[in-house]
């Protein structure tokens, strides 16, 4: 049930092979600023495409009833629980690209 | 080794804190004398406690991050001296406190002190991780969450026995 979407996928390995090339045989620490200029692009659109896809919890209201049953009670909190669980990836990969970016950038100093 | 170790708990991935502070003071007699002369007798080293926060989160290997927090406060309750080695360093600690803050069954946010007993540099076998190497676990990372995730079913057994 990951909310992990292929577009998201696709940007993040986008950003890998980025820095795969831009490292070429060698370390990222050792390329110039051009050369990782690419790299640090490809990284922070995979970061910008995770943010834009992260699902968004709705909430549950305790006090409004919906539906007419426990049943329904309970999908909704699956649902919730669903974005919750999705979220929380979500963010999670945030946290991992976010590093990545970081660490690039600081290259640039 | 990755993460950060203590005693038997390996903080991995999303739980290893940003910063592990280290270091300490000399302790140090100062005599000041006559004529503003001033005596300093070098007392040795006094290592300053190594603090850190950070969260448990639940993981295929640890699905119950509280288990986890249970035992890290079992070592608090023990006073015992146990390993802590992140990176190339190694220490013996005893944990002198332990907060935890309960989020979710499979959240939990902690702050733990730890006073140090010996700084043993001489078993300070870890490697220092490169750049690369630190940029490359973090994509390992990533496909592990989008491969192999916990599911709903699974988070509704903890939550619904």
């Amino acid at each position: 049930m990951s909310a992990i979407t292929p577009a998201m996928t696709t940007a993040m390995a986008a950003a890998q092979a980025a820095i795969n090339l831009a490292a070429g045989q060698g370390s990222i620490a050792n390329v110039t600023l051009a050369e990782l200029q690419d790299a640090i692009a490809a990284a922070e659109q995979a970061y910008a495409v995770v943010l834009a896809g992260s699902p968004v919890p709705a909430g549950i209201n305790l006090d409004a009833i919906n539906g007419i049953s426990t049943l329904d009670g309970y999908n909704d909190f699956v649902i919730e629980v669903g974005l919750c669980w999705g979220e929380a990836d979500v963010v999670a990969v945030l946290a991992y690209l976010g590093r990545i970016v970081g660490n690039l950038t600081l290259l640039c100093g | 080794m990755p993460g950060v170790l203590l005693g038997s708990i390996q903080f991995v991935e999303r739980e290893i804190p940003d910063f592990v502070p280290w270091g300490g003071k000399q302790q140090l007699a100062i005599h000041k004398l006559l004529g503003g002369t001033r005596v300093i007798d070098a007392m040795g080293p006094d290592p300053n406690p190594i603090k850190w926060s950070g969260n448990l989160y639940a993981t295929k290997a640890h699905p119950l991050p509280s288990v986890r927090a249970r035992q890290i406060d079992a070592m608090r309750k023990a006073g015992a001296q146990v390993s802590l080695t992140w990176g190339s360093f190694n220490y013996l600690v005893v944990v002198q406190e332990f907060q935890a803050i309960y989020k979710h069954e499979w959240q939990i946010a902690y702050t733990i002190t730890c006073e140090v007993v010996t700084d043993n540099p001489a078993q300070s076998v870890g490697k220092s991780v490169t750049l690369d190497q630190t940029i490359v676990n973090d994509f390992n990372a990533i496909a592990g969450l989008t491969t192999a995730d916990l599911t709903i079913d699974a988070l509704l057994g903890i939550i619904v026995p």
